[in-house]
């Protein structure tokens, strides 16, 4: 498989989140606003490239006992490293994710990939997958986190699309909007795919 | 045996090298990010004394909290051109999903000249969040403590709380009350 | 101090309840619940690994992280004790209750992954909760896990008889239904205590 195909795969056949269902935490709870959503994206595919280099690498150093140990350790000195880049300099982008930037760790989208893809595979090839899923996820996120701020909050990125008339319905950023619209979106992707085999 | 201490050293290599490369990070971000936190404080020091004229920014004076069961953390006093002293009251409270720090002026005669909100990034967007902006947190400047929460137009101490949020707007009333028995409690010795 | 252990169980289980308001743990909410004897299973293997959890990563982090100045090591340390833990708990369960080790199979070492547990550990530190609260809020927080879990394994045993639309059927539909339960219980966070 060429690269560029590996980064489509990631991107739409195998999209971590819409179609291998990982990484749900962050993916409902920090999706109340497109800039959450695009930040929390980039952070997690941050994270994902340089882990998947990094186990690459030490693919053949690790006995297969404690790999996935190893694993978790590698993972989670990239993603504190994120967590204090953020905090010097996007505070406030680390403040509104919160807790959900040190959690990139148990993300299991980035457990997946270093056992999945980068255990047995070269480092170009699991830079090439770890960045196709993490903008695979990171898409994700941006479309479910801007139905949810259109519809919960009228805006886009903070901007009034709707025109100061539009009443917001709360619900879509409480909670429960976030299991629903999730729901929905797949329900619709379905939809599609089904489309798609009829008319082939 | 032999397996067992490689996969041991293996993995104590990894961590170790792994805390090395965050001890690099941690000293490479840790004074900016020390550096953000107080020009932040600085910020909403300067916003909550925004119709004081005069207030030099070099006669500041800490002052230390007496009592336990408050939810105030700092007390700085500053002095203007006119000798009065103003108070800019640090706050944390409790708010809907995590705390909420914020900033009170007030006035020798315990008067809230203004709050800023800092950090609210637990509250609910769209809804809890709404305490940061100028509808909510306009209401406090000119009025004095005991200030009490309502849902409609608001009389002489009272404060109209966001609708749909009143656990979050609550909370900003109780840090401002705080506040202002801080500084009387400063007023007193 | 009764009064506020009893405050912070009620507000974990209920009103931030880590599922269905604080979306930590969503992955064997979603994977384990598709009977109500697994989802039992679950619950209590989470509790239990919840609450050594918070114990042993707020000692972890005030005898050892703080003194050194190395709160920066604090995630890789945390994790490192979860996963940890959950091997002990696997090699307890594979011997003493081989049942239950079967029956919760490969969801068991998943607990390592489950961010509510992480997301247990980095809340006591930064609420500052002292040790007995830390080891409250770790047991009731899954206590409010395995709530939403029996729960929703419950609705959905139930989904399985019901006429789905084909592109409902499955995950979209499991996710509406548990939005309806994070709906109803929205209505707690009108608890005034």
């Amino acid at each position: 498989m060429k690269c560029a195909g590996i980064v489509k795969n990631g991107l739409f056949n195998e999209n971590p989140t819409f179609v291998q269902l990982l990484g749900m935490c962050p993916t409902l709870a920090v999706t109340t606003s497109v800039a959450n959503g695009i930040g929390m994206g980039l952070a997690t595919t941050g994270v994902l490239v340089c882990a998947n280099i990094a186990v690459s690498l030490l693919r053949g150093f690790i006995p297969g006992k404690i790999r996935i140990a190893s694993y978790v350790v590698v993972i989670s000195g990239f993603a504190t490293l994120v967590d204090m880049l953020l905090k010097a300099y996007a505070p406030a982008l680390s403040k509104s994710l919160g807790i959900f930037i040190p959690l990139i760790v148990v993300n299991c989208i980035i457990l997946a990939r270093a056992e999945a893809f980068a255990s047995k595979h070269s480092v170009v090839k699991s830079a090439a997958d770890g960045l196709g899923m993490g903008l695979g996820f990171a898409g994700a996120l941006t479309i479910l986190s801007a139905v949810r701020e259109l519809i919960g909050n009228g805006t886009l990125l903070g901007y009034a699309v709707l025109g100061e008339g539009y009443q917001p319905a709360l619900i879509a950023i409480l909670p429960p909007g976030g299991f629903i619209i999730l729901g929905l979106t797949l329900g619709v992707i379905n939809l599609i795919k089904e489309r798609r085999k009829a008319s082939a | 045996m032999c397996e067992f201490l490689r996969s041991g050293g293996v993995l104590f290599i990894i961590t170790a090298a792994a805390a090395l490369i965050l001890a690099i990070g941690n000293a490479a971000t840790k004074d900016i990010i020390a550096s953000l936190d107080i020009q932040a404080r600085s910020a909403a020091q300067t916003a909550v004394f925004d119709g004081v004229d005069g207030i030099d920014p070099a006669s500041t004076k800490t002052y230390d909290i007496l009592s336990d069961d408050t939810f105030v953390n700092g007390i700085t006093g500053f002095e203007a051109a006119d000798g009065k002293r103003y108070f800019a009251v640090e706050v944390t409270v409790a708010g809907y999903g995590g705390d909420i720090k914020m900033m009170v002026g007030v006035d020798e005669s315990l008067t809230v000249t203004g709050i800023s909100i800092i950090d609210k990034s637990g509250e609910t967007p769209g809804l809890g969040s709404k305490i940061g902006e100028a509808r909510f947190y306009g209401q406090f400047p000119g009025k004095t403590g005991d200030l009490a929460a309502v849902r409609s137009t608001p009389g002489g101490n009272q404060v109209q709380v966001v609708t749909g949020a009143t656990i979050s707007s609550r909370a900003v009333i109780s840090g401002v009350n705080d506040a202002v028995l801080a500084v009387e409690g400063v007023l007193d010795r | 101090m009764l009064k506020e252990l009893f405050i912070l169980s009620v507000s974990a289980i209920f009103i931030e309840n880590f599922v269905l308001v604080k979306f930590l743990g969503i992955c064997p909410f979603l994977g384990v619940s598709k009977k109500t004897e697994t989802a039992v299973g679950m619950g209590m293997a989470v509790t239990f690994v919840m609450g050594l959890a918070s114990v042993m990563t707020w000692l972890l982090n005030t005898y050892v992280l703080l003194p050194f100045g190395l709160e920066y090591l604090q995630t890789i340390g945390f994790i490192l004790v979860i996963a940890a833990l959950v091997q002990l708990v696997e090699m307890f369960l594979q011997k003493m209750l081989p049942s239950l080790y079967n029956a919760l199979g490969i969801y068991l070492p998943l607990i390592t992954t489950n961010c509510a547990v992480l997301g247990v550990a980095l809340l006591n530190i930064q609420k500052e909760y002292n040790l007995l609260m830390s080891l409250v809020y770790g047991v009731t927080a899954a206590l409010g896990f395995m709530l939403a879990l029996v729960l929703f394994a419950g609705v959905r045993e139930h989904l399985e008889d019901a006429d789905i639309p084909e592109f409902l059927q499955g995950m979209p539909i499991a996710l509406i239904t548990a939005g309806l339960i994070a709906m109803a219980f929205l209505g707690f966070s009108g608890l005034k205590i």
